[in-house]
């Protein structure tokens, strides 16, 4: 695997299962693709109904809050990647393998994202994003 | 010079006036009984309490107002994860909720209805924080505000969707009342208008004499103004048909931006005197003190007392950025400048718009009426806190506080008496406790009221009592007020704190100039009196009742006046310092307060307070 793969399958990996301090709308951690998923309903909400002052202002801070996660997921994962990067491409694509499966299986089994504000308090992967 | 005092306000002696079927109340008092309630309550109907995870409806309010527990959030298949009782049940109670998006929380919730599975409504609930804060916005941040377009072109199915919710609650309002002789307990059948052009709070609360109400309520979005929603009440009740009785309590002018008591009307112009008399004859109360803050008087005013639960913020929009406490809010914020505007404008017009009697309310949106009690404030489900995941340990945002009550001098508990007793506004607020006041103005009070044994059948004898109107004329009598308050005796577990003072507040036009000042008439500060905070122990002395007779020396009959009292408590603990008492906040400790507590540690924040009544005023017109 090469690098450049592996901090793409690192950023992608991020974004589904960082519990990422979440800040408006309940004060997380929850996975920066559920920012995502709130960021797009706001907007679809405003498409179709307008928008007033503290409606745009809202939206706003929401995409605000969703691009500084996956900038930061991205920078992590950059960082990771390049950390790796002195690893033969086998030993890296096991260990992103391992981390994938890992980070995927403890999201989905324990309940580590906190979403103050949404159908239920504390989620774990699939509940956080459904 | 000559002067004789004119009662113009009813006295006890008139027959009460009765407007539906119903058994006579066994027990009558002709020289009127207290009878302590909530006119502001929400319930799972309004989209706001909904919103935060709160289902009861107004069936659970009723019951809760009767003493029976109710569920709290948060809730798991039907399931309540906590729960509550009043200590002391309630004589009364209105249920409020939000005539606005009534429609539309029925329609996010029923599948199958028109608008289910509409964007805003999937929002709403895969989203709840996110659906609350988008739909509050759009709706009440507008200037100009506008039904989503699920509720269709004229918003009928939203309008539609609303008749549900709107025929239980007058069910409910009748299923909890008590016809029978006992009158344990009376409902009013009630809305709320949710007036907020730009932010700014002109909320009001209309409630009808009995079950003879509009078809539909009054919604902001079809009437967004105070002036139109007076002339619906108008020409929809009053005028009717239906023939209806009907008033409307404005509250929370302190978010108001200074427009809930300004001279004009909502489109700018001057304050005309059709206007001031449409609203002097549906707005007889004004909401004094509630769960989002006290309207009485601002911190600029000069009067210390005034620091008492004012808010970082004067437009309701700005609740997520207060600024520091203390700032000074604008003119046309508080009832006191209300009621000395009042005199000017009733100068002016002929008809003085802000005759406002006072009570206090909750303002609860977990559907539980009359829960004031600061040992046990659970928040209130509508704020920025939320409750939905169960209740916060610090529950609340730390600038708000538990509410008040409302109290009720009449002759027995059923509809038509206690409606009385608010159209006449023989009624008074308090911000929790159940202080007994009696408050009587006249020209011939005897001097000697405190110590007689018949105090009410003399001061309803020879003035008038709370929400009365007096007249200045020829005649030697000095003006008089009595002025007479219990300690809420406590029992059932409630903490009972004595009485500090009680002070007179008169407002008067001298010159055409508003005058204003404040008077302790009996009792007195009290330094030494403090609380144990550790324990929330009251110490110091205090009385269990104060009465004084009190004659205004300064009186001019040529001017108008107004007078009433205010009923000060020593010092107990507020609702936050038991919060961190029982959460053990120890600010010493490395770290400082837990995650979630911080407000426990913040100064900003104040550990006591001094909890009060607040009557009615007594008018005195030139003669």
């Amino acid at each position: 695997m090469s690098v450049r793969a592996a901090r793409c399958w690192l950023f992608a990996l991020l974004l589904v299962t960082a519990p990422w301090p979440f800040v408006l709308f309940g004060d997380g951690p929850a996975p920066p693709l559920r920012s995502l998923w709130m960021a797009l309903a706001a907007t679809a909400v405003v498409a179709s109904e307008g928008a007033s002052v503290t409606v745009r202002l809202i939206l706003g801070v929401l995409w605000g809050q969703t691009l500084l996660a996956f900038g930061g997921c991205w920078v992590i994962a950059w960082g990771l990647a390049r950390g790796a990067s002195a690893l033969a491409p086998r030993i890296r694509r096991w260990i992103v393998i391992a981390l994938i499966v890992l980070a995927l299986g403890v999201a989905s089994a324990l309940p580590i994202y906190r979403t103050p504000m949404g159908t239920r308090l504390h989620s774990n992967l699939w509940q956080a994003l459904s | 010079m000559v002067m004789l005092a004119l009662s113009v306000a009813a006295a006890p002696a008139a027959a009460l006036e009765r407007s539906e079927v119903r058994e006579a109340c066994a027990a009558n008092d002709p020289l009127r009984k207290p009878f302590f309630g909530d006119s502001h309550v929400h319930t799972g109907f309004s989209f706001d309490a909904w919103g935060q995870g709160t289902l009861p409806g107004p069936d659970d309010a009723y019951r809760f107002a009767k003493g029976e527990p109710i569920g709290l959030p948060p809730w798991e298949e039907g399931r309540a994860g906590g729960r509550a009782t009043l200590r002391r049940p309630l004589d009364w109670a209105v249920v409020t909720d939000h005539s606005d998006l009534l429609g539309e929380t029925q329609i996010c919730q029923t599948p199958g209805a028109p608008g289910y599975g509409s964007i805003v409504c999937r929002v709403v609930r895969h989203f709840p924080g996110l659906g609350y804060a988008l739909v509050n916005g759009h709706i009440y941040a507008s200037e100009r505000p506008r039904r989503y377009s699920f509720c269709g072109e004229e918003g009928e199915h939203c309008l539609d969707a609303a008749r549900g919710p709107w025929r239980e609650t007058r069910v409910a309002a009748e299923t909890h009342y008590d016809r029978s002789p006992s009158c344990r307990f009376t409902t009013f059948v009630g809305y709320e208008w949710t007036g907020m052009p730009g932010g700014r709070n002109l909320h009001r609360n209309v409630i009808f004499r009995n079950e003879v109400a509009q078809d539909s309520p009054t919604t902001y979005m079809e009437t967004p103004t105070p002036e139109g929603l007076w002339e619906d009440l108008e020409r929809e009740c009053l005028d009717g048909p239906p023939r209806c009785d009907v008033l409307a309590i404005p509250h929370n002018s302190n978010v108001s931006g200074g427009l809930m008591f300004g001279p004009n009307r909502s489109d700018g112009s001057p304050l005309d005197e059709r206007t001031a008399r449409i609203r002097a004859r549906l707005e007889r109360l004004v909401e004094i003190t509630q769960h989002k803050g006290d309207s009485e008087c601002g911190v600029g005013s000069g009067d210390e007392l005034c620091s008492f639960e004012t808010l970082p913020f004067e437009i309701m929009s700005e609740m997520a950025t207060p600024r520091a406490w203390g700032d000074p809010i604008p003119d046309g914020s508080y009832v006191r400048d209300a009621l000395v505007d009042g005199l000017a404008l009733g100068a002016k017009l002929g008809v003085n718009p802000f005759r406002l009697g006072i009570v206090g309310s909750t303002d609860t949106h977990f559907a539980t009426p009359g829960m004031a009690d600061e040992d046990r404030h659970i928040g209130h489900a509508a704020g920025l806190v939320n409750a939905r995941h169960g209740i916060p340990a610090f529950p609340d945002m730390p600038f708000f506080n538990p509410g008040g009550l409302a109290v009720l001098w009449a002759e027995e508990n059923s509809r038509d008496a206690l409606f009385e007793a608010m159209h006449r506004r023989e009624a008074y607020g308090t911000s929790g406790p159940r202080i007994l006041v009696r408050f009587f103005g006249g020209f011939d009070l005897p001097e000697d009221l405190c110590g007689a044994p018949d105090f009410a059948a003399r001061g309803y004898a020879s003035g008038v009592p709370m929400g009365g109107v007096l007249r200045s004329s020829s005649g030697a009598s000095p003006l008089r007020f009595a002025v007479w308050a219990l300690r809420d005796p406590g029992g059932a577990g409630a903490p009972s704190t004595p009485l500090e003072r009680i002070q007179i507040v008169k407002g008067w036009l001298e010159g055409g100039e508003t005058r204003l000042r404040v008077l302790d008439v009996a009792g007195r500060a009290n330094p030494e009196a403090d609380v144990d905070l550790a324990t929330c122990t009251p110490r110091g002395v205090g009385s269990n009742q104060l009465c004084a007779v009190w004659e205004d020396p300064e009186h001019d009959p040529t001017e108008p006046a107004v007078y009433y009292a205010r009923v000060v408590e020593n010092p107990s603990c507020r609702w936050s310092q038991y919060v961190c008492n029982r959460s053990g906040v120890d600010c010493g400790a490395p770290g400082g307060a837990p995650a979630g507590l911080e407000s426990c540690c913040d100064d900003a924040v104040p550990p006591t307070i001094q909890e009060r009544a607040w009557t009615s005023p007594i008018w005195v017109d030139r003669r």
